[in-house]
């Protein structure tokens, strides 16, 4: 038996072909698709396709436009897109349109800490406008990494809360509460930041280790009330316990 | 009612011990018992401010786990002193400022910060003879999420969603049991909070937000927020952009012909704009209204919310407020939550800990596919877990089901199912068992979508390529795929298979694989869609269950795996080399299975994937009732397909093949 006849029946074997590449080269290959993807319109007409079906709406919750994506919003917009393109592939029209939150303190503070004193020179359509700026930045940020998760949508039409829009929306929504009578204007205590001297929503809240001062005090009874099971004695004083001596 | 020398100390019986140690009273006997409500409403002496005389009033808010079972009261700095002091008439007194100083309204202390005021106060209580004992005690605060700063509790006159109002809160509880909460007990959560959170102040004293058009009369100090303003103000921002309230004179926004209800006052030069903002979690909540009613493509109310566990304290749960407020109903019929993602040890992730993870790192690594695997692959209702090694198992399965692909993509490139596919019917039985297996896959996946069971679906695909696919099907059917005619009744009956395995698998995996399935769509032209997006998800096909085969191969899987541990026993000892190389035999006492496995003598050698397969009865064969013994096979190696077979050599044209072989060789010529 020579190596000429082996040769020869391997290639009477229908051995597997495909250019088909065991190397994925995901991070290379994928944004190259996705590109492609979005010069085809390809969420759009997913959603075209399936105009007749049953709609599926998901809307969804916007994350903060502060920072890069971390984990947790990976996992969040991945489960979305994952439910979203079964719904679509099983027979629902449904139209994905991600959101960003764009006001709020925690920009608004980056902004005055990058601004430094500048800030106290500043009015606030100018501090507006330098949020508006940083806040976007992030959007851009955020969008371009999202869609590198593959997540698709009408990115080119995101819900900015600080868009015109959406802000005029938003405050066209507290005004059928006031027309509504719900809002109301109170005292009341608050959380409150002594450092940025604004109240703090409970979600603004953290829990963290503090050392307070531990005290008993006396508060004596007011000479000449008359207390059931306190009478002819003299000296008496309620005790209280408290962590913070001045309220 | 405790005494300790000439003084009488009223505190709760269950703490009387613990309060006698901390302030070091000895033996300090009970003298006497009182009635809390005999002290309520009685009075005490105010021990900083001497005009002032303190109430005494009883509230449910004060525990027994700490302290005396006294509290003192400021309504203006704490939320149960602010509710509870409402009850009795309280003032609500406000002694600090916006930096958390004390005013003038605390002579002893102004312009000293809260915090720095306490040594003070505790000196001038030690002074006065009130003060009993002052420790040190380390506890969880309240601090500023932005400033890291322990916060103070201060009143200051704010903007409301007044919950009663309207009974949104009644409302809001209504409709949460009419949700469907994934997990279920997001219900009980959210239920709790909505049931006894506050009013949700919505005011906050910053520029970056949706402004609250509200004036304020420069001669009462009345505060207006007027709906006939507030449409104005919406015209004109339409205009002029929201910067307008801050831009523009009170007059521009000012309504034809307004009076004022509160003050009858006429002019906008009467008044002066505020500049609160809107808390910026009313932005999110609003979303319903601002967004989804204003996008014809969206509908209200959705059918899913979906975000972080954290969400029924956030976003869920105002945006189910302020649509219950504003409309009267629930933004969403479901919500959904996921944990929180944990490093491989279990610990929340952290910069300072080192053990962050990033999304952007694992996309450069394992690329969008990996990452979207990996979150498939945890069960997100709970917590979820990453780390290098968890990662490098998910990199493992991607790589199983891609080479599956490959396979499959590979042994299909001259088959077109237009042209050469079977009916599924008329398959070899083998091939129709694991269209069976695929059918009940198919069934199982979709389930597991339809119940957001993700982790599910990443088993079952995972399971299915590695075990039932690469370890045993796939295996099987090379000999078929590769050393058949092309044309092949049984070949094409394997490529059928293989047709409805690749076409099914993709797109059951498109969702997830979102690259890779739309990869294998463009290589496998398993069109017509253009993208494996643009396809249908596999519907179950009743033709295609065989419940009887699957009992019948069932069995002679079972023996498959006796065979094989046999046949590594052989392996082991060199008296075989490749399981081709090896001729089986089973014995069995019991004449059905005999009679079972000689009438399907023809697929064992396959399945087994050996040379050659003997089958005898053997009376005398002592329980189990069966053995399998290997040994080599008799004959040459046919040099085409390896198989062992006494009729290699027997051709002169080509002594190096089998039968099979030489009559596949003689009809391609």
């Amino acid at each position: 038996m020579t190596q000429q006849e082996k040769t020869d029946y391997k290639e009477t074997l229908n051995l597997p072909r495909t250019e088909f590449p065991m190397q994925a080269r995901l991070p290379q290959r994928e944004p190259v698709r996705f590109a492609q993807w979005e010069a085809e319109g390809l969420s759009a007409r997913i959603v075209a396709q399936h105009a007749n079906d049953p709609v599926f709406c998901l809307h969804d919750g916007p994350p903060y436009a502060n920072g890069a994506i971390h984990i947790g919003h990976a996992l969040n917009k991945i489960l979305k897109d994952v439910l979203i393109r079964y719904k679509a592939m099983s027979g629902h029209k449904a139209y994905y349109r991600p959101g960003f939150d764009c006001h709020g303190l925690p920009i608004e503070q980056k902004v005055l800490q990058k601004l430094g004193g500048k800030a106290r020179k500043l009015s606030p359509v100018e501090i507006r406008a330098e949020c508006r700026r940083y806040a976007q930045k992030w959007v851009d940020t955020q969008r371009e990494e999202f869609k590198r998760l593959g997540v698709g949508g009408d990115w080119d039409n995101a819900y900015l809360t600080m868009s015109h829009e959406t802000s005029l929306g938003i405050l066209r929504a507290f005004r059928d509460l006031v027309a509504r009578g719900v809002v109301r204007r109170g005292m009341r205590p608050n959380y409150w930041d002594p450092v940025f001297r604004t109240v703090l929503a409970e979600a603004e809240i953290e829990y963290a280790t503090h050392v307070s001062d531990s005290i008993y005090v006396k508060f004596p009874l007011t000479e000449g009330e008359a207390v059931a099971g306190l009478a002819g004695l003299a000296n008496v004083s309620l005790v209280i316990w408290t962590t913070m001596a001045s309220t | 009612m405790l005494r300790s020398g000439a003084e009488h100390y009223v505190v709760a019986r269950e703490l009387a011990e613990s309060f006698r140690q901390a302030c070091g009273l000895g033996e300090a006997p009970v003298v006497g018992r009182v009635n809390p409500k005999d002290l309520e409403r009685k009075t005490c002496r105010h021990p900083i401010f001497d005009d002032r005389a303190s109430l005494i009033i009883l509230g449910t808010h004060v525990t027994l786990d700490a302290g005396t079972g006294c509290v003192h009261t400021a309504p203006g700095h704490g939320l149960d002193d602010f509710h509870v002091g409402q009850q009795y008439g309280l003032d609500v007194f406000v002694p600090v400022d916006e930096a958390g100083q004390f005013t003038a309204d605390f002579p002893a202390m102004a312009g000293v910060g809260v915090f720095d005021a306490n040594p003070r106060i505790i000196e001038m209580l030690g002074q006065k003879g009130l003060l009993l004992h002052a420790g040190k005690i380390e506890h969880q605060y309240p601090h500023s999420w932005r400033s890291h700063k322990p916060i103070i509790f201060r009143a200051t006159e704010q903007w409301f969603i007044d919950l009663e109002v309207g009974r949104i809160r009644q409302l809001a509880l209504q409709a949460i049991d009419q949700i469907r909460w994934i997990p279920e007990w997001g219900r009980d959560r959210i239920y709790n909070m909505v049931e006894s959170r506050p009013d949700w102040c919505i005011s906050r004293q910053r520029a970056w937000g949706v402004p609250i058009p509200a004036i304020r009369s420069k001669a009462t100090g009345a505060v207006v927020l007027d709906v006939r303003i507030l449409d104005t103000v919406l015209e004109v921002m339409a205009r002029k952009g929201e910067d307008a309230w801050w831009t523009e004179p009170l007059r521009d926004f000012w309504p034809e012909g307004f009076i004022c209800q509160e003050t009858g006052e006429t002019s906008p030069d009467q008044f002066e704009k505020l500049y609160d903002i809107l808390d910026v979690w009313f932005d999110s909540g609003a979303t319903s209204i601002a967004v989804c009613e204003a996008d014809p493509k969206l509908t209200m109310p959705a059918d899913l919310y979906l975000e972080g566990g954290d969400q029924h304290r956030g976003w869920f749960q105002t945006s189910l407020l302020l649509r219950i407020a504003a409309r009267g109903e629930a933004p969403f019929r479901a919500a959904m939550t996921h944990g929180w993602v944990l490093d491989g040890q279990g610990e929340a992730m952290s910069k300072s800990k080192g053990n962050v993870i990033a999304p952007q790192e694992i996309v450069q690594t394992m690329g969008a596919d990996g990452l979207r695997l990996w979150v498939v692959s945890e069960d997100y209702r709970a917590d979820l877990t990453i780390s290098q090694d968890i990662l490098r198992r998910v990199a493992d399965a991607y790589r199983r089901i891609r080479n599956t692909f490959k396979f499959l993509i590979g042994n299909l490139s001259d088959f077109d199912p237009e042209r050469d596919a079977l009916p599924v019917a008329e398959l070899e039985e083998f091939d129709r068992w694991i269209i069976s297996a695929l059918n009940r896959l198919i069934e199982k996946v979709r389930h597991a979508y339809e119940r957001y069971e993700f982790h599910r679906i990443y088993h079952l695909i995972h399971n299915f390529c590695s075990v039932q696919l690469s370890a045993l099907y796939l295996d099987v059917i090379k000999d078929r795929l590769y050393c058949s005619a092309p044309g092949d009744m049984t070949r094409r009956s394997a490529q059928t298979a293989c047709h409805h395995l690749l076409h099914n698998l993709v797109r059951m995996v498109a969702p997830i694989l979102v690259f890779t399935a739309d990869e294998v769509w463009g290589f496998a032209r398993l069109g017509p869609e253009s993208n494996v997006h643009l396809a249908s998800f596999p519907t179950p096909n009743e033709s295609w269950a065989a419940p009887d085969l699957e009992e019948k191969w069932e069995r002679l899987l079972e023996l498959r795996s006796e065979v094989s541990r046999v046949l590594e026993e052989a392996r082991r000892e060199k008296r075989i080399g490749h399981s081709l190389e090896a001729a089986v035999e089973i014995s069995s006492a019991d004449e059905a299975e005999v009679a079972f496995l000689r009438k399907n003598i023809e697929i064992l050698k396959d399945l087994f994937i050996v040379s050659a397969v003997q089958v005898q009865h053997l009376q005398t064969l002592e329980s189990p009732g069966r053995s399998v013994t290997a040994a080599a096979a008799a004959g040459r190696k046919c040099q085409r397909c390896w198989m062992i077979d006494p009729a290699v050599g027997q051709d002169s044209a080509h002594p190096g093949l089998c039968g099979r072989c030489l009559d596949v060789i003689k009809r391609i010529g």
